[in-house]
């Protein structure tokens, strides 16, 4: 009965980590890996340069499952928050990131864009990427 | 006209409440403003009613009509704020009735900012001086009750015309320090909390995630005043999360003509019961030496988002004189 209940425990262990969706955050330019915190600075533009490449920051459209894992994993901020955010940034003279509607929008935008940044699930991303930051559901 | 602006209140209330096209998904959304053909200037504005009532006086006002554009290409990056600051004014003091208008058109910031590279940018202009929290986002609809905390109204001027150089770097925390030069007279300096034709200030401030914190120092002088210099330090803090948050500001003010210190402070809880529905409480305490004032008070308040770019406020401030204690109302847009 205990051996039953441990095979459960590692089916059930096994199936979460064979759910668990990884994305990175990426670019065609010669950027290097970045920590969480940079990552949430480029999004919030609060860091537009690094190693002398001007940083355009990309988003999916707001219902797609990467851009809630990232806001949730990378952002931390809710939806209310980045509102929040967003509008004092009109204020101050800010603009949220640019919006692509797929993803094959935001890969044409990476690929012919110099210094865009934006992030993909794993498995779209192509060889020649830069991968800046990884993470996991 | 106080029935006319009583009208104008209800009916632009009612209009955004019960219409809610204009947040809807279709490209524009109320708060972020419109970009001016495909060129690299976006326009917005916002506006602000307020009511107060106390056992002084009761008061309708319109305030903060404002309209701004901004924009950026490559490195450079500008912002023009012009603004009628109090376009209509009714105010009954114990029987006495009075009436203003002021049409002035005032230029609230007007400056440029360049980037020199990823750690150092500069700014040349008017701007709001960079101290603190509260002051960096201090129009009505932005902030968390229609009164202001007196740290950010006696301590420092609003406002620094001159130039500025900020360095930051961000890793596993950001770190930024700025220093604000003023040394003539500042533009449309009537309308500045202080008539500054000097002032220089250093800024510190660290980030952790959710947490800020900030040292700000420097010193000022006034226009037409005595000779004497104003130093001033304020330390602030600033933690968030997506429900709560604290807010800080403590400031001194030391005037070397007067050998006097003066000193204001807050603490601020807000709690968003939804991101619609939000409790504040604040706490303040200051010391004016000229007026042998030395106070604390607390500050209720309420607001009602509908959407985080409209706002409906109420607050209620408590002081120990009970006559001090007043009553504010308002509502305010950010387009």
């Amino acid at each position: 009965m205990k051996q039953l209940g441990m095979v459960l425990l590692a089916l059930v262990i096994s199936a979460s980590h064979l759910s668990a969706q990884e994305y990175a955050v990426v670019s065609f330019s010669p950027l290097p890996s970045l920590k969480r915190f940079q990552v949430k600075a480029i999004f919030l533009k609060k860091m537009t340069y690094l190693d002398g490449v001007h940083l355009i920051a990309v988003n999916l459209p707001p219902d797609h499952n990467a851009r809630k894992s990232f806001e949730k994993s990378c952002l931390q901020m809710g939806r209310s928050r980045l509102r929040e955010y967003w509008t004092k940034a009109h204020y101050l003279g800010h603009r949220p990131p640019l919006r692509k509607d797929s993803l094959e929008s935001v890969q044409r935008f990476l690929n012919t864009v110099e210094g865009t940044v934006s992030y993909l699930p794993i498995e779209e991303v192509a060889q020649s990427m830069n991968i800046l930051y990884r993470w996991s559901d | 006209m106080r029935k006319k602006l009583r009208f104008l209140f209800v009916f632009v209330l009612s209009l955004f409440i019960e219409n809610g096209t204009l947040s809807a998904d279709d490209g524009y959304q109320l708060g972020e403003g419109v970009q001016v053909g495909s060129l690299p200037l976006y326009v917005g504005g916002y506006f602000s009613l307020d009511y107060t009532n106390n056992e002084s006086y009761e008061q309708y006002r319109l305030d903060d009509l404002s309209l701004l554009g901004y924009g950026s290409y490559e490195k450079f990056s500008y912002l023009a704020e012009v603004e009628y600051k109090e376009l209509y004014l009714y105010r009954d003091e114990n029987g006495t009735i009075s009436e203003s208008s002021d049409h002035q058109l005032q230029i609230e910031r007007l400056y440029g900012d360049y980037a020199f590279n990823e750690h150092v940018s500069g700014r040349v202009g008017k701007y709001n001086t960079p101290v603190g929290f509260w002051n960096l986002v201090p129009i009505n609809v932005l902030r968390e009750t229609t009164s202001s905390p007196l740290v950010t109204e006696i301590i420092y001027p609003e406002y620094t015309t001159g130039a500025a150089l900020s360095y930051s770097t961000i890793g596993d925390a950001s770190f930024r320090a700025d220093v604000m030069l003023q040394f003539t007279e500042g533009i449309s300096e009537t309308y500045n909390n202080y008539n500054t034709d000097e002032h220089v200030g250093l800024g510190l401030s660290y980030g952790l995630d959710d947490l800020v914190l900030k040292a700000n120092a420097g010193y000022f002088n006034l226009h037409d005043g005595p000779d004497e210099r104003l130093y001033y330090g304020v330390l602030s803090f600033n933690y968030e999360k997506e429900d709560y948050q604290f807010l800080s500001e403590v400031g001194w003010r030391y005037s070397d003509r007067l050998q006097q210190t003066n000193y204001a402070g807050y603490l601020q809880g807000l709690y968003r019961l939804t991101p619609q529905h939000i409790g504040i409480v604040r706490l303040e305490r200051y010391a004016d030496r000229s007026t042998r004032v030395e106070e604390g008070f607390g500050v209720l308040g309420y607001t009602y988002r509908p959407w985080y770019s409209m706002a409906l406020k109420s607050e209620y401030s408590v002081h120990s004189d009970a006559d001090l204690n007043t009553f504010i109302l308002s509502f305010s847009v950010l387009f």
